[in-house]
């Protein structure tokens, strides 16, 4: 479905299939590619992660802030990073030590994560970004010899990591197991909340590091920047044709699933249509892809 | 008076040619900007223009799509004698320019206190942009003993029942940059439509009616954001070598700005020579242009943020920007209350206005060297004020 949608859009718009208009493609499936690797795995898990945006806002704020106070960039990373997985590990465990749907406790958690930098911040985002990071998010930039920004280079490393690391690693099995089943897989001693802990923290990272590119790419702090992220990265990987159930789906279909939505609506605006319409046309996408992967039976009922 | 001049006119020379032509001046100086033709009023509309002294009437044009204009809801009311007690009924405080708006509020509070004008400090509140806590807080204040309550309401009815509540218990309540549709409020803030209008012109004009433009739209579903579109298209109507191609959704958010942008560059190869921006997303724009390797486009701002004006002077282009910064915005406000507290009657219940102008001429003057393309600040006009005593004058009758 990528490729033939961009052959029509190709042929219908001029200009589309330009070398530039497709790496600018690529930094905006980018940003909402890295955001939806930790949504695929809280998917896969059978939860849902909404404290996303909450993640990615305050991930930007802090990282504008903290390099604006003169702290090293490798050192803002890293703190901000190690912050986002503490607060997705603790999101995790949360929802299992208290049997609450993750929808509640990372909805909880992005009220207080949100209200926290505004708190912190007392509204005041002032700050500034190492130019090498507005370069390493701009469709013009280059990574040594390639004509690619860093982010697309970034974004495909992680997105082959994560892939292989679900396919080929015991935590990878894990994850695939506890989804499926939570109870067959505590009866087979897995370690069930740790697998939880793990990829709710995997998720809050790749959050912070969207929320941190995404500094680069708008040039300054905004905690509600990442507003727009929490239904995307869901439907990337609904489209993509993971199971909202769990145990079911891969991170490479989120991939093509991200690839997807961003194409359609840069199709869409490309064709002259308003942000509304490309909302019932991303929902009419939905429906549609929903009602094919529907058909087939859950994983735990093929075994 | 306008219409008794035009019937003389008639009568001197030949009638016919004459009243039609007056009539259509008529409507110019009610529509028209700089001989521009833009939204008509409605026969209802015309008539609530009528209430204002003709030179305010340009400032008015198509308010209707952002509020309602009456009578002065306090004509009968007897102000209280100093020292006032002052509030404030905020919705939201997470930003730079509401920070600005607070902060400015607080000075003059204190000013007065120092004269003996005011009982205390500033009674603050913030509803998070929760309009029942807002309205809580509002009824709150009353039962408090405000004399005076600055508001920004995040809905355009939400406040009603406590607006008139205070009304009826002689307390002023004045709403700031976000008027409200009910009949007992004092509005003050600036005419979306007007201001969108004379962006939209620099864009044009900027541009020798030729080539190509496209408009960054705001929020969809709010007035401000259908007010300043509507403004920038009846503009552009005005121009007829100049073609719109397209309209990008920036929801005055500069990352969504962006994002939508490249999307509609990589759909977009023909050249690009305006943007006609609604607010907030000029720099965004055109970091846009400049990372899809284009040339940079003729964009107005709107707001007047710091950025905007360190991006032009960076890259030493063309610049033309509203400015809307928050510490004005509430002096406005407090000025007008402060009138009416000393017995000035307003002509109307909805006092809109014009933004002061940002230009070449009077650059630097607004520039701080400080300011950079990352700043997320606003910039505060030179003498702080959005318009000068003498020319609120206006909006006050005669006694």
């Amino acid at each position: 479905m990528v490729p033939v949608l961009f052959v029509i859009s190709m042929v219908m718009i001029p200009g589309f299939g330009s070398p530039l208009s497709v790496i600018s493609l690529l930094v905006i499936g980018s940003l909402l590619g890295i955001a939806s690797i930790g949504q695929t795995l809280t998917i896969l898990l059978g939860g849902i992660d909404l404290s996303i945006p909450a993640v990615i806002g305050l991930a930007n704020v802090l990282t504008v802030r903290w390099y604006g106070d003169g702290l090293p960039f490798p050192l803002v990373v890293l703190c901000v990073v190690a912050i986002a997985m503490a607060i997705g590990a603790v999101n995790g465990i949360l929802s299992r030590v208290l049997g609450a749907h993750p929808l509640l406790i990372t909805l909880a958690a992005s009220f207080m994560i949100l209200g926290g930098v505004l708190v912190y911040t007392e509204g005041r985002t002032i700050g500034t970004v190492p130019d090498y990071l507005l370069q390493a998010v701009s469709p013009a930039g280059r990574t040594g010899p390639v004509p690619l920004p860093l982010i697309v280079i970034v974004w495909f490393l992680m997105s082959l990591l994560v892939v292989a690391v679900e396919q080929f690693s015991v935590p990878g099995r894990l994850l695939f197991a506890t989804g499926a089943s939570e109870r067959a897989a505590r009866l087979a001693l897995a370690p069930v909340t740790v697998i939880w802990a793990a990829a709710f923290a995997a998720s809050s990272a790749c959050a912070a590091i969207a929320g941190i590119l995404l500094a680069g790419f708008s040039g300054g702090a905004d905690a509600s920047v990442g507003q727009p992220y929490l239904f995307q990265t869901v439907a990337a990987v609904v489209v993509g044709g993971t199971a909202l159930l769990g145990g079911s789906g891969s991170y490479a279909r989120t991939f093509a699933g991200v690839l997807l939505i961003t194409e359609l609506t840069t199709f869409l605006i490309g064709l002259g249509f308003s942000d509304r319409i490309q909302q019932v046309m991303l929902g009419l996408l939905i429906i549609l892809l929903v009602a094919i992967y529907g058909r087939e039976p859950h994983v735990r009922t093929q075994i | 008076m306008r219409m008794r001049k035009t019937a003389l006119a008639a009568a001197a020379v030949v009638s016919a040619a004459f009243l039609a032509m007056g009539a259509r001046a008529d409507e110019k100086s009610v529509v028209s900007l700089d001989g521009l033709k833009l939204a008509t009023p409605t026969a209802e509309q015309k008539e609530a223009l009528n209430q204002l002294p003709e030179a305010l009437r340009p400032y008015y044009a198509g308010y209707w799509l952002l509020a309602k204009i009456g009578p002065d809801p306090y004509a009968n009311w007897t102000p209280p004698k100093a020292p006032w007690k002052f509030c404030y009924n905020d919705s939201y405080q997470g930003n730079a320019w509401r920070q600005n708006a607070l902060d400015k509020y607080k000075a003059l509070v204190e000013e007065y206190k120092k004269k003996g004008l005011a009982s205390g400090d500033l009674v603050v509140t913030n509803s998070n942009n929760d309009i029942n806590v807002q309205l809580s807080q509002l009824n709150n204040l009353v039962r408090e003993g405000c004399n005076v309550i600055l508001s920004i309401p995040s809905s355009p009815t939400g406040l009603c029942s406590g607006i008139k509540d205070a009304h009826d218990k002689g307390v002023l309540v004045v709403t700031v940059e976000s008027p409200v549709l009910c009949p007992e409020a004092v509005n003050v803030g600036f005419n979306e439509y007007f201001v969108a209008a004379k962006t939209a012109k620099w864009v044009a004009d900027s541009l020798g009616d030729k080539g190509t433009v496209f408009l960054i739209n705001g929020i969809p579903g709010l007035a401000p954001t259908a007010a300043r579109h509507q403004a920038a298209l009846d503009v552009l109507g005005n121009y007829p070598n100049i073609k719109v191609i397209g309209e990008v959704e920036g929801q005055w958010t500069p990352s969504v700005t962006k994002t939508n942008t490249l999307k509609f560059l990589a759909t977009h190869p023909q050249q690009v020579d305006g943007v006609v921006d609604s607010g907030l997303g000029a720099v965004a724009a055109w970091q846009a242009f400049e990372q899809s390797g284009r040339p940079l486009p003729k964009i107005n701002g709107f707001v007047g943020e710091c950025s905007y004006l360190a991006y032009v002077k960076e890259k030493g282009i063309p610049v033309y920007s509203t400015s809307q910064g928050g510490a004005a915005a509430v002096w406005t406000g407090f000025d007008v209350a402060t009138r009416m507290l000393n017995g000035e009657k307003p002509v109307v219940s909805t006092l809109l206005m014009p933004l002061p102008e940002i230009t070449p001429a009077n650059f630097d003057k607004w520039y701080k060297p400080d300011m950079t393309v990352q700043s997320t600040c606003f910039a505060e006009s030179p003498d702080g004020r959005r318009v000068s005593p003498e020319f609120l004058d206006q909006y006050f009758k005669k006694s």
